[in-house]
């Protein structure tokens, strides 16, 4: 019975880590090529969550549809982030301190207009039952929502890591993130990667937002659990590393749901928090950096 | 009159909670989301050693001190090796975790009902009872910090800061431990964010976790921002305007539920509009004198 118990939180904690590797994955798009702590992904997140719930539930769009218009946007949001808020004040030859802190300014005006537009009720986003319906395998369950949650978080890893890899726009990304001057004098528009970075990201966080509206429901706070799980899961993996953001995602949710076994499930945070503080003791570079040390200087 | 009173002494406390963050983000450059989390251990140590335990107030400003303190230095001790934005990541985290601890420990915190009926400062039998006294008082410990800090400042212990502030290497290569500075001067920051967070729980009377959340950490934030990082005085101006404008709003006729984000829409415009035009703030840093013994 202890084992089934066991099995069962392992396999929440890998559905759960599946998204939380997708935001790590997400988060690393954006601030290994930018070094730009975009804390507006947040507001990205809940967004485009709000798009997805006024296009399906609204309007009555098709699900579908309403999922792939609402990722599009997100991605133009972060778009909007990097050409109104982070361009100009790159232009002013402003540090990263100020970034991050047009990045709180932008985060609190979206996070408001969320709450102008939508008030701050729970809204949640109906899909077919088929998805949610349980399949018993011995005593455990799980849904096929959570096994497409499972697959997508692989096929992005695996598109991410490809893109990077073969394309011209990912390895002109890299060139960026290893140095800026160098990549432009090459010739590289960094300008235009930028734009790329931020839009794949957002992109990225959208779908994981996705999962997370059609499965619990949707809140305008929910943003800031995201990127402190993001931004946790980036530092553990070792910035830069898309694999590690996604292997220390994974980790960070089955520890979470490990954790239930235990202790009640309010703390979940307070374990995110322990896994990060563990890292920066023993393992500054995360799982697989040596980039670390590049970054501070 | 009563209203007035009110204004200045919210003002008053604001400006103590700047006043202390800006000792780190402005002097020294640490950039801490965890100041509202600070305030809140201030906060909650007072209310509930005042209501339950009927301490009096200066002996639980003293407890809330030496609580923040211990917890910012365990906190500083484990995380100030990080650098700039990994360091901030830290502080976030700490951030949710205590906002989650004030909610969800209600054998302690009473959780998400709160603590009521918390009793102003008494000292010797006089009590700071009603707006006006009150007023004065927080205008007192405002004047206090600001002469801690100001004094803090333009010592040599605070050139140091600002030398590790400009270039953390070439603080290092002088011979000045520079983690052992960063970690004092986030404590005294986290300590004085707790003396903020009493005074608040006294002032308002009533506390929830709602207000120690990561919004309350960038609103101080903004303050420093707007104000001038790095002039304490622009904190306290930061505080009186960015307190006392969104109060106008009162005199029209706006319902509460659009009114408080409109006025959270407000500095957070104010916030990136400062930083693209006047990154420098209301009242620019002063330096004294720029020898760095």
């Amino acid at each position: 019975m202890e084992f089934w118990l066991f099995l069962q939180l392992l396999i929440n904690g890998i559905i759960a880590g599946s998204l939380y590797a997708l935001l790590g994955i997400s988060f690393t798009a954006i601030f290994a090529p930018t070094r730009i702590f975009h804390f507006m992904h947040a507001s990205v997140y809940v967004f485009a969550g709000y798009f997805l719930y006024q296009f399906a539930m609204g309007w009555g769009w098709p699900v579908p549809v309403s999922i792939l218009v609402a990722v599009l946007l997100a991605g133009f949001m972060g778009v909007l982030a990097e050409r109104v808020i982070y361009a100009p004040l790159r232009r002013m030859g402003a540090g990263s301190m100020e970034m991050l802190l047009s990045s709180f300014g932008g985060y609190v005006i979206l996070q408001n207009l969320i709450l102008l537009i939508w008030k701050s009720d729970p809204r949640t986003v109906k899909i077919p039952e088929v998805l949610k319906n349980g399949i018993p395998v011995g005593l455990l369950t799980f849904t096929p929502l959570d096994i497409l949650t499972v697959i997508t978080a692989g096929a992005a890893l695996w598109a991410v890591t490809l893109f990077m890899r073969h394309t011209k726009v990912g390895k002109a990304m890299r060139a960026v993130e290893n140095d800026p001057l160098g990549a432009t004098i090459t010739g590289i528009p960094t300008e235009w990667v930028r734009l790329v970075s931020f839009f794949l990201g957002s992109v990225l966080v959208a779908v994981a937002v996705t999962f997370h509206v059609v499965d619990k429901g949707l809140e305008p706070t929910i943003g800031v659990n995201a990127v402190l799980v993001a931004t946790v899961a980036m530092i553990v993996g070792g910035v830069g590393s898309y694999s590690g953001a996604a292997l220390a995602g994974l980790m960070i949710g089955i520890a979470e749901n490990l954790g239930i076994w235990q202790i009640p499930s309010e703390w979940k945070n307070t374990i995110t928090f322990c896994v990060l503080v563990l890292f920066i003791l023993f393992r500054p570079r995360g799982f697989f950096g040596h980039r670390m040390t590049r970054y501070e200087g | 009159m009563i209203y007035l009173s009110y204004v200045i002494s919210l003002i008053a406390v604001y400006g103590v909670l700047t006043i202390s963050l800006n000792l780190s983000v402005g002097y020294t450059g640490i950039l801490s989301l965890a100041q509202a989390a600070f305030m809140g251990i201030g906060a909650y140590s007072a209310a509930i050693l005042l209501t339950q335990w009927g301490f009096n107030f200066f002996t639980t400003l003293l407890v809330g001190m030496a609580v923040a303190g211990l917890v910012s230095w365990g906190l500083a001790w484990a995380t100030l090796r990080l650098k700039g934005d990994y360091y901030v990541i830290a502080s976030f985290g700490f951030q949710v975790i205590l906002y989650n601890i004030f909610l969800n420990w209600i054998g302690l915190t009473r959780g998400p009902f709160g603590i009521r009926q918390i009793p102003p400062p008494e000292i010797f039998g006089f009590s700071f009872l009603g707006p006006q006294r009150y007023a004065l008082f927080t205008l007192g410990i405002l004047a206090l910090c600001l002469w801690v800090a100001r004094r803090v400042g333009e010592s040599p212990y605070g050139k140091v800061l600002r030398a590790i502030r400009e270039d953390e290497a070439a603080a290092a290569s002088i011979g000045k431990n520079v983690n052992r500075y960063k970690m004092s001067i986030f404590t005294v920051t986290a300590m004085l964010a707790s003396v903020g967070g009493a005074l608040y729980a006294s002032l308002i009377t009533y506390i929830d976790p709602f207000t120690f959340t990561i919004h309350e950490s960038i609103f101080i934030l903004a303050l420093v921002i707007i104000g001038g990082s790095g002039n304490v005085y622009g904190s306290v101006i930061g505080a009186a305007v960015l307190i006392s404008l969104p109060e106008m709003l009162r005199f029209f006729d706006v319902p509460t539920a659009v009114a408080s984000p409109i006025r959270e829409i407000l500095y957070g415009a104010l916030m990136i509009i400062f930083l693209r035009l006047r990154p420098k703030g209301l009242l620019p840093e002063r330096i004294t004198s720029g020898v760095v013994r």
